[in-house]
Order: C-alpha cells, then sequence, then structure tokens
C-alpha cells in the first residue's frame, strides 16, 4: 500500500476561513504539496489564531502580494508546476488579479481549477456577499434545528457546519478530479457552491416538501420513528442521555434497566402501540432519568442492549480509551495537535499497524518563502530581497 | 452512435467499478456520489430488499424517495449472502471490481478475509478496533457520543433547559456519505490495484468527531469546552462577526453588517440612518457587539412588521450580507438553485416526479464537457429487475445451476 496517494501532486492554495484550508490539510494529509498563499498584511494569515492552528497543517507557507502585477507573474510562474489551484476568492478579485481559470489554463492546460463560493459562480446571485453562518439560515439547516431565539443558541449555527462539509464536497471533487487527470491527462474546472452543498444533506425536508407533506419528526430532537427516543436530563450538573428504542429487544432491555419504573403494558413490546405513545414513554423516561446517574445508567443500557449515551464533550472525547486506540487525535511535536483523517487503514508497516494520514505542523508565516520563490521558482537571493523590499514578497 | 460521434462525457471516474453490500445511508450515499462522477456502481440488497426501501417519504404507490435519492444512477440485484453460495458469488463479484463499500454488518462472517477483494471500505457506528466498538448506537445517539449535540448547544444562557441538540434531517448520515466517498478515492489509489486490497475502517463516530473544527480548537487552546453557560461579558460574536437573526411578518432573515460601511447602509434600509450618529449605540464593531442583544430588540421592532423577501432584496441592494431562513419549499423555487440546475427531476414508476439534488458542484473537463446536472433521471427499480444483469454478470462464471442456488434472485 502507499498511503501517500497524492505524493507529486502540487497544490497552489488560495483558501482562507476554513473550507479551503480543511480541503487542502486532508489533501496534504495524502501526501499532496500544498502551497499556501499568504500575506502579512491580512490579520487571518498573521494572527493565526483559534482554529488556524488546527486546519492548516500540511501546507507551505509563502508571502505574496497578489495585488502587483510581479506577485500575479510570480503566481502564474508556480502554477506552471502545479496540478491544482484551490480558491473561494470573489469573482471580482479573480478577474482582477488574472486569476481566473480561462487565464491560468492558458499557462497549465490540464490545471485543476476548484473554486468554492457561497452561490457558485453563476447564477443571479453569484455575487451576493455570503458567509458560512448566514448559508446555514439560507440552506434551511437553521430552521429545523433548536428553538428560533435572539441569541441564536442551539440553532444550528455553531459550530459550523458548512464550513465542513464544503471541505468534504470540495476534497471529493478534487481526489475525482485527480484520478481523471492521471488516467486521460485532462484536467478540469470544478464550481462548488456552498450553498448546494449543505442542501444536498437535507433530503428528508426536501422530498417531503415536494410531495406537499411535513415532516413528522425532527431528528435534531428525537431518533423518528423510534419510541422512547430523546435527549434527557440526568442527576448531575448538565448531565444528559440520549436514547432510543427500535425494536422489541430494545424495548425489552430498556424495561430490564428501569426494572420497576418500566411501564407494565405488554402491548408496548410492538412499535406502532410504542409510536402512538411515544409522547408519554418519554415524558415517562425523563421522570425516572431525572435522578439518575447518566453514567451508570449508560453502562446498564449497553449492557441490555439499548442505544444510549450520554451528551459528551471534546474533553471527554479526545480523553476517551476509545479514541485514543483508534489514533483519533495525534501528537505532533509532543502535544496533541488535531484531529486525523476520519477513516483508519490497515497498513502493517506503519506505527500500530494502521494509518490515519500523514501530518506536519502548521507552518510560521512565510516559513516557505525561501522554498517556493528560490527552489520551485529559480528566483535568487538577490532577487528575491528586492521582490521583498518592493512588498511583494511580504 | 457511429464512431464519428464523441463519446458524451460521463464523469471522471467513468470505468471504476464499485460493489455496495449493506444498508446503511452513509455507504448508499457515498457510493452513490461515486456513481455521479462516473462509476459504476452495483449495490447488492438481501431477497427482501434494503430496509431503507421501506423509508420515509414515500411516493402515492409506495416507493420511498429517499431510497431513491440514495440509489439512483445504480445497478441493483439481489442475493442473499447469508447462505454459503450466495456468499461465494459476492466473493466472485468483489473480485471483478475495484472497489468494495460495506456495511460492518454486510461482512460479518467474512472469515478468511476474500483473498481477490480490492480495496475495501466497512462502515460502522464506532468503528471496527478500539474498546468501545460493541456500544449499541443509532443515528441519533452518535449525534451526543460524538459530541455534536453539546457542542450545538453551547454556549447557551440556560443549559439546565437547553438540551443538546443534533444536527437537522440525516446530515449526519450524509456527512458519513463524503466521507466514504473520499476514503474510498483515497484507498483506490493507495492499494495500487493490489488484492486483497488495503481494508479501510470508517466510523460514524469518529467522523462527527472530525467535524468539531472549533470545540476541537478552544480544547487545544486550553479553553473550558465542559461548560455550555454563556458568558454574559462575551456579546453574541458568532463565527468571526456579528450574526443577527431577525423575526419577519412572514419567517425571519439572519443579516450580518459587520464592518462600518456596511453598518450604515443597512440602517438606511431599516429607515434609521439616525443610528449611526449614536457611538453609544453602534459607534463601531466592539460597540455593535457589547450591545447585540439591545439592537436585536430595536431591529425587531421593524423586522417584524417586513415580508423577509422584502427585507433581503433592500439588503441586497444595499449590498449587505442578508438571507432569508428557507423553508423546505422555498429551496425547490429558489432562483439561483435553478438557474444552476440544481435539481434533478426524478421519475417514478408510479409516474410520480421529485426534485432531488444533483452535486453541488458544476465540473467541467478541460475540454468543456460539462457533467450533466438539471436533467430527467429514473428511481431506481425495484431490486428483483436485477435478474438480467445478474445473469450477465455471471455468464462467465457458471450459468444457471448456480444462479438458482443463489437463492434471493
Amino acid at each position: 500500500m502507499n498511503p501517500l496517494s497524492l505524493e507529486g501532486i502540487r497544490v497552489v492554495d488560495f483558501s482562507w476561513v476554513m473550507a479551503g484550508p480543511m480541503t487542502t490539510k486532508m489533501l496534504g494529509a495524502m501526501g499532496a504539496e500544498i502551497i499556501k498563499i499568504e500575506s502579512s498584511t491580512r490579520p487571518e494569515f498573521s494572527v493565526r489564531d483559534g482554529m488556524f492552528a488546527v486546519i492548516n497543517n500540511n501546507k507551505k507557507s509563502c508571502t505574496l502580494n497578489i495585488t502587483t502585477p510581479e506577485g500575479q507573474e510570480m503566481i502564474r510562474e508556480l502554477v506552471r508546476s502545479s496540478h491544482v489551484v484551490v480558491e473561494n476568492f470573489s469573482s471580482r478579485v479573480l478577474a482582477k488579479y488574472g486569476l481566473s481559470y480561462d487565464t491560468l489554463r492558458e499557462i497549465r492546460p490540464d490545471i485543476i481549477f476548484v473554486s468554492a463560493s457561497g452561490m457558485g459562480r453563476t447564477g443571479p446571485e453569484k455575487d451576493l456577499l455570503a458567509y458560512g453562518s448566514l448559508l446555514q439560515g439560507y440552506s434551511g439547516r437553521v430552521g429545523m434545528i433548536g428553538e428560533p431565539n435572539p441569541a441564536l443558541e442551539a440553532m444550528g449555527i455553531l459550530p459550523a457546519w458548512t464550513d465542513p462539509i464544503t471541505a468534504l464536497w470540495e476534497t471529493t471533487a478534487i481526489l475525482a478530479a485527480i484520478r481523471h487527470w492521471r488516467q486521460t491527462g485532462r484536467g478540469a474546472y470544478v464550481d462548488l457552491s456552498m450553498l448546494e452543498a449543505t442542501v444536498a444533506l437535507l433530503p428528508e425536508a426536501l422530498l417531503h416538501a415536494a410531495l406537499g407533506r411535513q415532516v413528522p419528526e425532527r431528528r435534531s430532537v428525537t431518533e423518528a420513528g423510534a419510541a422512547p427516543s430523546g435527549c434527557f436530563r440526568c442527576a448531575g450538573e448538565d448531565e444528559w442521555l440520549a436514547l432510543s428504542v427500535r425494536t422489541p429487544q430494545e424495548w425489552e432491555g430498556l424495561r430490564r434497566v428501569m426494572g420497576e419504573a418500566a411501564p407494565a403494558d405488554a402491548g408496548l413490546a410492538g412499535a406502532q402501540p410504542r409510536l402512538a405513545a411515544k409522547e408519554d414513554l418519554n415524558g415517562r423516561l425523563a421522570a425516572w432519568l431525572r435522578t439518575r446517574d447518566a453514567a451508570a445508567t449508560e453502562a446498564a443500557l449497553h449492557a441490555a442492549g439499548v442505544p444510549a449515551s450520554r451528551s459528551r464533550h471534546m474533553a471527554e472525547i479526545v480523553d476517551d480509551p476509545h479514541m485514543r486506540a483508534r489514533s483519533m487525535f495525534q501528537q505532533i511535536d509532543g502535544e496533541v495537535q488535531m484531529a486525523t483523517l476520519p477513516w483508519l487503514a490497515d497498513d502493517r508497516s506503519a506505527a500500530g499497524g494502521a494509518w490515519r494520514g500523514d501530518f506536519a505542523p502548521t507552518p510560521a508565516i512565510g516559513q516557505h518563502n525561501d522554498y517556493v520563490f528560490g527552489e520551485l521558482l529559480g528566483l535568487s537571493p538577490e532577487r528575491r530581497a528586492e521582490l521583498a523590499e518592493a512588498g511583494t514578497i511580504r | 452512435m457511429n464512431r464519428f460521434t464523441p463519446h458524451p462525457f460521463r464523469g471522471p471516474l467513468a470505468g471504476l467499478k464499485v460493489l455496495e453490500l449493506g444498508s446503511d445511508i452513509s455507504v448508499a450515499f457515498g457510493a452513490r456520489l461515486l456513481a455521479d462522477l462516473g462509476a459504476e456502481v452495483i449495490k447488492v440488497e438481501p431477497p427482501e430488499g434494503d430496509p431503507l426501501r421501506r423509508e420515509a417519504p414515500l411516493t402515492p404507490a409506495g416507493e420511498s424517495a429517499l431510497f431513491a435519492y440514495l440509489n439512483r444512477g445504480k445497478a441493483l440485484i439481489s442475493l442473499d449472502g447469508s447462505i454459503e453460495e450466495g456468499w461465494r458469488l459476492l466473493d466472485d463479484l468483489a473480485g471483478r471490481s475495484d472497489l468494495v463499500i460495506a456495511t460492518a454488518e454486510a461482512v460479518r462472517g467474512a472469515e478468511p478475509d476474500w483473498a481477490q477483494r480490492p480495496a475495501t471500505l466497512v462502515i460502522s457506528p464506532h468503528g471496527l478496533s478500539g474498546p468501545s466498538t460493541e456500544r449499541p448506537s443509532s443515528s441519533f445517539v452518535l449525534q451526543h457520543a460524538s459530541g455534536f449535540a453539546f457542542h450545538q448547544a453551547s454556549p447557551v444562557t440556560e443549559p439546565e433547559a437547553t438540551a443538546p441538540v443534533g444536527c437537522a434531517d440525516w446530515e449526519g448520515d450524509m456527512a458519513g456519505g463524503l466521507v466514504v466517498a473520499i476514503a474510498a478515492l483515497w484507498a483506490l489509489e493507495a492499494g495500487e490495484g493490489r488484492r486483497p486490497g488495503p481494508l479501510v475502517d470508517v466510523s460514524h463516530e469518529d467522523l462527527l468527531v472530525y467535524m468539531l473544527v472549533e470545540p476541537f480548537a478552544d480544547w487545544q487552546a486550553g479553553l473550558d469546552v465542559t461548560n455550555r453557560r454563556r458568558d454574559p461579558e462575551k456579546g453574541l460574536t458568532i463565527a468571526g462577526g456579528l450574526v443577527w437573526y431577525l423575526p419577519c411578518a412572514d419567517g425571519a432573515v439572519m443579516v450580518s453588517p459587520r464592518e462600518d460601511h456596511q453598518w450604515a447602509r443597512w440602517c438606511e434600509v431599516m429607515g434609521h440612518p439616525d443610528w449611526t450618529r449614536d457611538e453609544s449605540l453602534c459607534g463601531d464593531r466592539i460597540v455593535r457587539t457589547a450591545n447585540a442583544a439591545r439592537l436585536q430588540a430595536l431591529m425587531a421592532q421593524w423586522s417584524v412588521t417586513q415580508a423577509n423577501r422584502d427585507v433581503v432584496e433592500a439588503a441586497k441592494a444595499a449590498r449587505v450580507a442578508c438571507f432569508p431562513v428557507s423553508t423546505p419549499h422555498d429551496l425547490i423555487e429558489n432562483v439561483q438553485l435553478r438557474a444552476r440546475r440544481f435539481f434533478d427531476e426524478v421519475r417514478f414508476a408510479d409516474g410520480t416526479v421529485l426534485p432531488m439534488p444533483s452535486l453541488p458542484f458544476r465540473f467541467i473537463d478541460q475540454g468543456g464537457e460539462e457533467l450533466a446536472r438539471g436533467g430527467e433521471a429514473l428511481a431506481p427499480a425495484r431490486a428483483e429487475d436485477g435478474a438480467d444483469l445478474f445473469e450477465a454478470l455471471l455468464a462467465t462464471r457458471g450459468g444457471p445451476a448456480r444462479h438458482r442456488a443463489a437463492g434471493g434472485l
């Protein structure tokens, strides 16, 4: 097996914020060389706080002022020896700085050019200013989670959804395009819409609406078709337990754990009677769980074959022996740095017999200027110094 | 088609052969994405059909629209993998494929390993290895096990009264489909065609954890990620800038006038240009963040008298980021989605035609050929309609005796 299957693929990465960086981090974990084009005058790049450090691993950082003709010429030169371009500029910036697909394909006809934008690069709303948080509303998901409230709490706005989802779509498109290129030698243009990326994952709502029906139960708060099912308050501070009963066996398991508190009605073994009584069953379960210890009840339910989980937080997940055994989080330079790829492959040649991606620390801004401008573009130290003096390399 | 007619562009994955086993939304959706991109996907169902064929909503003739969304564009065959001969036929089909995508349940008992199997993905709730793989689980419960529900209800003013809340619709499972597609394309290249190919373990729990970028970054930065209570000192900064939710006479909008110049234009839209002169109310972004709740109340007094479409149009004209909170019906009618031919029209045997999302990107080959979007497509056939295809697949193998022995056909 060659896990670094993208070795030899060079990606010019103009992206910022979240979706693009998550995409190129993933490509880097599979062996692609990511050249991240940054600018020390943009706070996003120069401050590097918050999530920046956990979504920008595996990249080589260079700083370039793309508003200057020299900077644009250097980009074109870089594209000549690259395979993929990833960007999320506005349409105006792309055209203004000569970075559009039509311009870059003249330099490299087989380039794979991937553009991610809020609405896509065509259509009447293509130039609208959009942010991921607003797209989560426009896509309809905000109306399907929680209750509307002015403080925007528990409404599906945080944590970001549209951005990580866009990254997964973007990575899918790029991997397919790279396979196409390897097989046919042909490049491609991908025009990805973040709105569409979010809407495509809401089939239940769309299909019910198309048939003129309402979705009967919101999956954000319950398992549709299961009864009882929900997230219930337990004893202790902010302790919650999610639980779903889908089958007669799970129902019997729940009854065993509840003991004397279990509903005695034998008719409830069937799915239909339980669904008809869902509200009542959820109420009885809520009353029973309110004074129960969440962890002990969870263990008892698992032993009885009932799907259940405490509502866990990230600190607990990072410490979870199961996550650790699966190398979900990887140490770089002696500290837990980031989540690895969301899959695990058997690899007898790797430590622990499993492979979850190769990761390097997030680079300092401009850390690879000499590599990119010297080694890749062949500019002499004197020329690089001139360009830095002129503000082109910055 | 004669030799002077170019073949239509079938997609970047043309020629790839994929075998899909088991009943799972992520497995089905991931394999469908590969089919959309040009792969030939054979989905194997048990004799009684995939249980997802009964999942709502159903067309008037009782066909599952969700099943159609997950499986259009695939070849469907019915085979009983629980008996020995059926299992041997699956082995045979796997040997002819470039990729196998399966649920853990569908390949349980697959020991000894199929010698000729290609790169193989196995999808399960908690993975194939680790001390807690056997936890009983479900799509809803996984939202809580993975932390997504907890962090989607954080921060909140009253944690004790606000339950953790999961993703909308089938989002978690559909995101799993994306990871399946990505892992499949990686495994295909990483395996370099060797048999048996790499075995890839995809856990629903892992992939939901992977999506939690901000909570992980907060944990990494040493912040307390265990406490959901909102710090009232921190204002209401959402995802990098101020976002307001404003109820309207008929629905709601979300608006984000972040910069001072955007805020000034937004005040004009609301008919309150005078507000911009009140430094203590909304002087700059920091002041607006501190006063977010008070400003929301003031803006809502205006917005509840307005139709959400009017608010959005006025904001658009003023170049302020503002969108309605769409209903599913709004999305089906949405002008932008329609203009980009985002919805395919999928026709069922009973004549029902439903709009279904296509891939959320236009994919254009360097020669200018574009992967089709927005066309008509047929809903998947019933599993038993795959008999002819199965005959063809087995023509080189064993003939009718084996066919009958396969049961379930």
